[in-house]
């Protein structure tokens, strides 16, 4: 069968369980900024990027979010780019260090990496442009971006980790012993 | 499962107006100018009270339920919020209106939020009244349709359509492979609804695990099934429902230039 039928259909349902784990558990990880709300859905795309390549993972962002745009639309545009650069530099990152270290401590190293690069991520495009587009005023930047944001994508970063990790650990056997391969 | 409910697909709601009937593009299209539109003039009461107008007939024209839109905003409900407090106490300029024990309120601060939280309504709004007029399918080929100038660079425009609309036809059956498996565990003693965060997130796993592979396994049958039917890609592909642009969006287009150049000749000229 053609390698990529199956994985077009694989991102698609990757996507799709990314979807529906963004409504399934949203809750805020730092007490002083219930705005800023966690949910699982860099699972599916980070199980993407290990399993089919860092590209994989970013498509999974980016249709995650398209999808959530074209359903509901609420939360407005400013949001929506937001959560794709989170979840794609999170899962790209991963993608690329995981390529070079496909092993189980690969993954974690990975995810950590990853991780820190959607903190870096997320530090530079809101200190850029985006609180300026959510309308929070110059002297409050600095301040929300340390004591909010910061923490908030360590901590998006540790609860991704301990979900997927296991998870990893517990699909890719079954995967192998179904005699599936993946080479991106 | 209570949580799953709540995931309901799309807020489309059909009707037969004329926003409704709008070709997808031209309203994917307009949306994304009207966002550019509101980030591009400097604003004022002015601009913003002609962009709000136009929004208001908008949604009027698409009959669309005015509490139905509101609730768009719910998400947004903190940081609006958010917003107004902090540029109420930390801008100073104007007149002091009063002074609560060492915080000091000035005209310049209140008017200053109040208009910042008035674009970030507005920007909400333009993405609420798109969904609510267009259906997602719609939208996906008005998306595949705007990516499609990307392809030189490498851009898979009808691979991400097409992904996007297995990925939406998909998702109800992944709900309820969830439902049926979560039914399942329960069955066996599993408990997904106590404990802090790290003891809820190691319950999913048993909920997870099957639900990965099961999709995979869907995923074999479908491509499979895709390939049986000669699915090669976006090359030479047809479409059922072709989009065409009627007058309708001629006039759409002529009013929504009409509309920016006004919000653009008080931002700048007057």
């Amino acid at each position: 069968m053609n390698k990529s039928t199956r994985n077009l259909v694989i991102i698609s349902m990757l996507a799709g369980m990314s979807y529906i784990l963004m409504f399934a558990l949203q809750i805020p990880l730092i007490p002083a900024a219930p705005f800023l709300k966690y949910d699982p859905s860099d699972v599916p795309a980070l199980i993407g990027a290990f399993l089919l390549g860092p590209v994989a993972g970013v498509v999974i962002s980016f249709i995650k979010v398209a999808l959530f745009f074209i359903t509901k639309g609420t939360g407005g545009p400013v949001g929506s780019i937001q959560n794709f650069l989170a979840s794609a530099s999170f899962a790209l990152v991963a993608g690329l260090v995981y390529k070079k270290m496909p092993t189980k401590i690969g993954a974690l190293v990975s995810m950590v990496a990853g991780g820190l690069a959607m903190t870096a991520v997320m530090h530079i495009s809101n200190a850029t442009w985006a609180l300026a587009a959510w309308g929070v005023p110059e002297d409050g930047r600095t301040a929300m971006l340390l004591t909010m944001i910061l923490p908030f994508n360590l901590a998006r970063m540790t609860v991704s980790t301990i979900l997927t990790f296991p998870l990893y650990l517990g699909v890719m056997p079954i995967l192998k012993r179904l005699g599936w391969s993946f080479n991106g | 499962m209570s949580m799953m409910q709540q995931i309901t697909l799309g807020q489309y709601l059909p009707g037969n107006s004329v926003v409704h009937r709008l070709d997808p593009r031209t309203k994917l299209l307009m949306a994304f100018g009207f966002i550019m539109v509101l980030f591009v003039i400097t604003g004022g009461w002015m601009e913003y009270g002609i962009l709000g107008l136009a929004a208001l007939i908008v949604i009027y024209t698409a009959k669309l339920p005015l509490g139905m839109v509101l609730r768009g905003l719910r998400p947004i409900l903190i940081i609006l919020s958010l917003t107004i407090v902090l540029h109420i106490f930390s801008t100073h300029t104007g007149t002091l209106l009063f002074r609560l024990w060492f915080l000091e309120v000035y005209s310049g601060g209140v008017n200053q939020g109040f208009l910042l939280a008035a674009r970030l309504v507005l920007l909400v709004l333009s993405t609420s009244v798109l969904t609510l007029t267009t259906s997602p399918i719609a939208l996906t080929d008005a998306i595949e349709f705007v990516l499609k100038p990307f392809k030189r660079i490498g851009l898979p425009a009808h691979e991400l359509a097409m992904m996007m609309t297995i990925a939406l036809r998909f998702i109800p059956t992944l709900i309820e492979e969830a439902e049926r498996i979560m039914k399942a565990q329960l069955a066996r003693g599993a408990d997904f609804e106590s404990g802090g965060l790290i003891k809820r997130a190691k319950s999913l796993l048993p909920l997870l695990v099957p639900l990965f592979i099961s999709a995979f396994r869907r995923a074999d049958e479908l491509a499979m099934a895709m390939e049986a039917r000669c699915y090669r890609g976006g090359d030479g592909r047809t479409k059922f429902k072709v989009l065409r642009y009627t007058k309708l969006d001629f006039y759409a287009w002529t009013c929504f230039v009409a509309v920016s150049a006004l919000a653009f000749y008080v931002s700048y000229a007057l």
